[in-house]
């Protein structure tokens, strides 16, 4: 098996294609598997790498909290990629592996080609941080003491998990099957190391300013942790652009593959050419004046 | 020249295809031309018609603002089908003619097979609800005053039309050369009957709550004015879905006519397969991530 190494953490990779360098960075309830479709697609134009994060076996699975943070999920990506000789990439990445992504431009810049950042923002919201901080506490406690099959029974049915259930049973229990053999110890220490303790979206608000990665933010319509996340991320940071796909929850790469491809390859097209631009100025005046007022 | 009448006002319309009729319901500054890649592409399947609003030659313009209102503009759509015999039909409007479009469903629920909205809510942010007045105010007396051109000047420089001349330098100057062919007069009126005086899409939220019409409510991402009342809309009406579409401005099915027609025959297709489906009452549970809050 192909393993990375990040300052003696064991990563696990897999790797298809070649060209220029696309990293997949997955999502808390849905390992490398998660990207098969990508995986699958992309790798006609591109040399695809997928890598389960610390805390997701085949990859080492740290005893402490401590070993899990926010910052070094970023740190995991540059270690991936400077193991494997990878100067530039595009970084794409959901949920927790889309927060990854985003603090992988902000602090890594040189290393992004670009950055498509699916479904981040959950525990943003001030009027749902507190319900976000006691349910990661809930599930890190249910994974602890219940083991992982049984942890995520309520889990994987949540608010923005419905709608694969129901659009795609076969991908729904495949996702549930993959899920119930996570480590329950790496699940909780990540629930308690990154989710619990990560920053939210509007406090990156002076960094993302300054971010020039052509950046590239989905969330489904009926996720409701990230509608607002995606609207400041966009209006902040004149190199991002927004997607919101329709009768969608969490994970849109997952539900919406064909779409999500689609969009992708048209975005990674883009900035390939060199035609790629960030916002035009000339579209922010309204705003720019309504707040002077 | 094919018109029907609507209250003793002839509307000029066009036809093409057979089928399922769709009825497509112009913005303020476009006309039925407006359509001409969605006619194009649906009425391979479809019977398509597009209708020029009152106010907008060669459809009638009447001499007086009280002609002119948001109920009197979902009247006529429930008019143009009468004339023409059908029964149920899809309805697509952008902007105005999407604001249009929801009052048709509030309004005329039966007759609407589903409903297609792109931009609708300018003037609905309670902050900028003055400035927003103020400003059709001033465009109201250009229109009188100056004339068809030099509004052009101004209004083809709003920071949601400008992405149409960065991405598509030959359909912006198109889409202008159609708008100075436009009544003047016909324009202030429609400013002062409609835009003026319609109520919010905030102040409607306990009757799109109610309304059971599918919708797609469709809004780019550089479209300051209308993301937040889309994702209101979203949210109070379980009928509804929403795409935002990325790098985008105020007209998207001009903008991105492909992408339009894709999402939009994805979403005709939905509905008419019979597989339509509300959105999930699971999918409100406050919790961030498990099955109970």
């Amino acid at each position: 098996m192909p393993f990375t190494d990040s300052n003696g953490v064991q990563l696990y990779y897999e790797e298809v294609g070649s060209g220029f360098p696309v990293v997949f960075v997955h999502e808390f309830s849905h390992g490398l598997r998660s990207w098969e479709p990508q995986l699958r697609y992309f790798s006609r134009r591109y040399r695809c790498i997928a890598f389960n994060a610390r805390g997701y076996p085949p990859s080492d699975v740290p005893a402490s909290p401590a070993q899990y943070s926010q910052a070094i999920a970023a740190a995991d990506i540059a270690r991936v990629m400077r193991d494997l000789g990878i100067r530039k990439a595009h970084i794409v990445g959901c949920s927790m592996g889309g927060y990854a992504t985003l603090h992988f431009g902000l602090r890594y810049a040189r290393m992004a080609r670009s950055l498509t950042v699916i479904g981040a923002g959950y525990g943003s919201d001030a009027d749902k941080r507190a319900q976000f901080l006691r349910d990661t506490g809930v599930m890190a406690r249910r994974f602890e003491e219940l083991g992982t099959p049984e942890a995520i029974t309520v889990y994987q049915i949540g608010p923005a998990r419905v709608q694969l259930q129901n659009k795609d049973p076969r991908g729904f229990r495949e996702f549930c099957e993959e899920f119930a053999g996570h480590s329950a110890l790496g699940s909780a220490n990540t629930l308690r190391g990154v989710q619990a303790r990560r920053p939210t979206v509007y406090s990156l608000e002076r960094g993302l300013r300054r971010l020039k990665v052509p950046t590239h933010i989905l969330s489904g319509d009926e996720d409701n942790n990230c509608l607002e996340p995606g609207i400041f991320i966009k209006r902040v940071c004149r190199a991002a652009r927004l997607t919101v796909v329709p009768g969608t929850g969490h994970a849109v790469n997952v539900e919406e593959p064909d779409a999500f491809n689609r969009l992708t390859d048209e975005f990674l097209a883009l900035v390939d050419s060199g035609r790629w631009r960030p916002r035009d100025p000339r579209s922010i005046a309204k705003l720019a004046k309504a707040r002077r007022k | 020249m094919p018109y029907a009448v609507s209250n003793g006002v002839r509307l000029y319309y066009e036809e093409a295809g057979k089928g399922t009729p769709i009825v497509f319901v112009h913005e303020f500054s476009g006309d039925s031309r407006s359509w001409e890649a969605q006619m194009r592409h649906f009425s391979r399947r479809y019977r398509c018609v597009a209708f020029n609003a009152r106010g907008y030659p060669p459809s009638d313009v009447p001499a007086s603002a009280s002609k002119y209102s948001h109920v009197i503009a979902a009247d006529d759509i429930a008019n143009v089908i009468r004339r023409l015999g059908i029964g149920k039909v899809h309805v697509i409007g952008c902007s105005m003619g999407a604001y249009a479009t929801l009052q048709f469903g509030l309004r005329h629920p039966r007759r609407a097979l589903s409903l297609t909205a792109i931009g609708a809510g300018a003037g609905s942010d309670p902050g900028k609800r003055r400035q927003f007045l103020r400003e059709r105010a001033a465009m109201e007396r250009r229109f009188r005053e100056q004339g068809m051109k030099a509004v052009a000047r101004v209004v083809q420089r709003a920071p949601h039309r400008i992405q149409l001349a960065i991405k598509d330098p030959r359909g912006y100057r198109e889409f202008w050369e159609h708008f100075v062919e436009g009544s003047a007069l016909g324009h202030a009126l429609t400013l002062r009957g409609i835009q003026t005086r319609r109520p919010t899409l905030y102040s409607l939220g306990s009757r799109f709550a109610r309304m059971k019409v599918p919708t797609h409510l469709v809004v780019g991402d550089e479209d300051d004015g209308a993301l937040e009342p889309a994702v209101f809309i979203k949210r109070v009406c379980p009928a509804a879905r929403l795409t935002v579409v990325r790098a985008t401005g105020h007209v998207v099915n001009v903008e991105e006519p492909e992408l339009f027609n894709r999402i939009t025959g994805d979403f005709l297709n939905l509905v008419e397969s019979g597989r339509w489906r509300p959105r999930d009452p699971r999918s409100y549970n406050p919790s961030t991530m498990a099955a109970k809050a």
